[in-house]
């Protein structure tokens, strides 16, 4: 979509304002306006020509429990929805190179311990790679964590030494289960 | 309010640096009139409540993207609100409004505006009413209460494409007057 033309951006971005975009095109559009300086004025012109009728609405307090959700939902690493694993995958990317980010567009590695003995073992493992505070809040949240990994797309000696150990570990003692790969941004 | 339009900017740098407690602020400074803002749209609680939460999670997720040039805290705050309402009543079969004919859902909107002493609402107000009544009617209705133009046009007995090509003609009117 062409944004140079001036009138179209302050018509998309009025649209935008007002509330009268569909879902699917607001987030292409919200996603255009991070990188577009001209976009973003007239997104900030519009939603400040129209801020003066919110003025009359009414404060109304919301009950306590919406801020605990809200807390619940963003403070733990645990999966509170579907979406949650993509985040703890982003963390196991930008720690453990970006090598495997670049070649693995739809990895998904899900991590899961079964029995006691096996959780200490990764738990040593995360502490030598420095997995610890994924590995740790992981297994306060989540009962049973089990390690899984699909396709990876590199090369047995470009993975992680973290990996191999990890997979080499689990091996015989974990079933390796196919996940659903992270659909790729 | 200024002390409070002083605040924002820095909790919401500070929510987009991963400060729980900065982000914690953040929605006890705000929530309150964005939960008006949520019921507005909504009509019922118990959605507003589900709107107000899925719009936190999204301003945690989103801090990092806001930018002051994009205006102030409080307008991108509210635009997320209004957002996820408006998503929100697009699952809803049935919307309270639905049963409203337009001129009693703007009539209350008037009288509330009408005790409000301030001076940006009054300029506002000014150039709306330089509008024609249909394409003035529209822009509130999509603003205030988040109808879709299929809705607009079926409320206000026009054909959706009339609303369409009215409804930029008036913003662009609008934006003059304001300008002037």
């Amino acid at each position: 979509m062409n944004y140079d033309r001036p009138e179209l951006g302050e018509r998309l971005a009025a649209e935008y304002v007002l509330g009268l975009m569909p879902a699917r095109a607001r987030r292409r559009f919200e996603r255009e306006i991070a990188g577009n300086a001209t976009l973003a004025a007239a997104v900030a012109g519009w939603s400040e020509r129209l801020a003066p009728l919110d003025s009359p609405t009414v404060e109304q307090m919301p009950p306590a429990h919406v801020w605990h959700r809200i807390e619940q939902r963003v403070g733990s690493a645990a999966p509170v929805r579907a979406k949650a694993p993509k985040r703890r995958l982003g963390f196991f990317l930008r720690g453990f190179g970006m090598a495997i980010a670049a070649a693995c567009a739809a990895i998904a590695i899900y991590v899961a311990v079964n029995p006691t003995p096996l959780r200490d073992e990764v738990a040593a493992l995360a502490q030598k790679t420095g997995l610890n505070g994924w590995i740790a809040s992981a297994r306060h949240a989540v009962p049973d964590i089990g390690l899984s990994t699909m396709r990876l797309g590199v090369p047995e000696r470009e993975r992680p030494r973290w990996l191999r150990a990890a997979l080499l570990l689990t091996n015989d003692a974990l079933p390796l289960t196919a996940a659903q790969p992270a659909h790729s941004r | 309010m200024p002390e409070l339009t002083t605040k924002l900017p820095e909790l919401l740098r500070r929510t987009a640096a991963g400060d729980k407690p900065a982000f914690g602020a953040l929605y006890h400074a705000t929530s309150a009139k964005l939960f008006g803002v949520a019921l507005r749209i909504c009509g019922q609680r118990e959605i507003a409540e589900e709107v107000l939460q899925e719009a936190f999670v999204a301003v945690w997720g989103r801090a990092k993207d806001y930018d002051p040039v994009r205006g102030s805290v409080m307008t991108w705050l509210v635009t997320i609100v209004r957002h996820c309402a408006i998503d929100q009543l697009r699952h809803q079969q049935s919307r309270p409004e639905g049963h409203s004919a337009p001129e009693e859902l703007l009539s209350s909107f008037v009288a509330v505006s009408r005790s409000d002493t301030g001076a940006e609402l009054h300029a506002l107000q000014r150039c709306l009413d330089e509008l024609d009544p249909q394409p003035r009617r529209a822009v509130l209705l999509a603003y205030l209460y988040g109808l879709t133009r299929d809705e607009i046009a079926a409320k206000l007995k026009m054909p959706v494409g009339t609303v369409k090509s009215s409804l930029w003609r008036s913003l662009e009117r609008l934006q003059r007057c304001l300008e002037s």
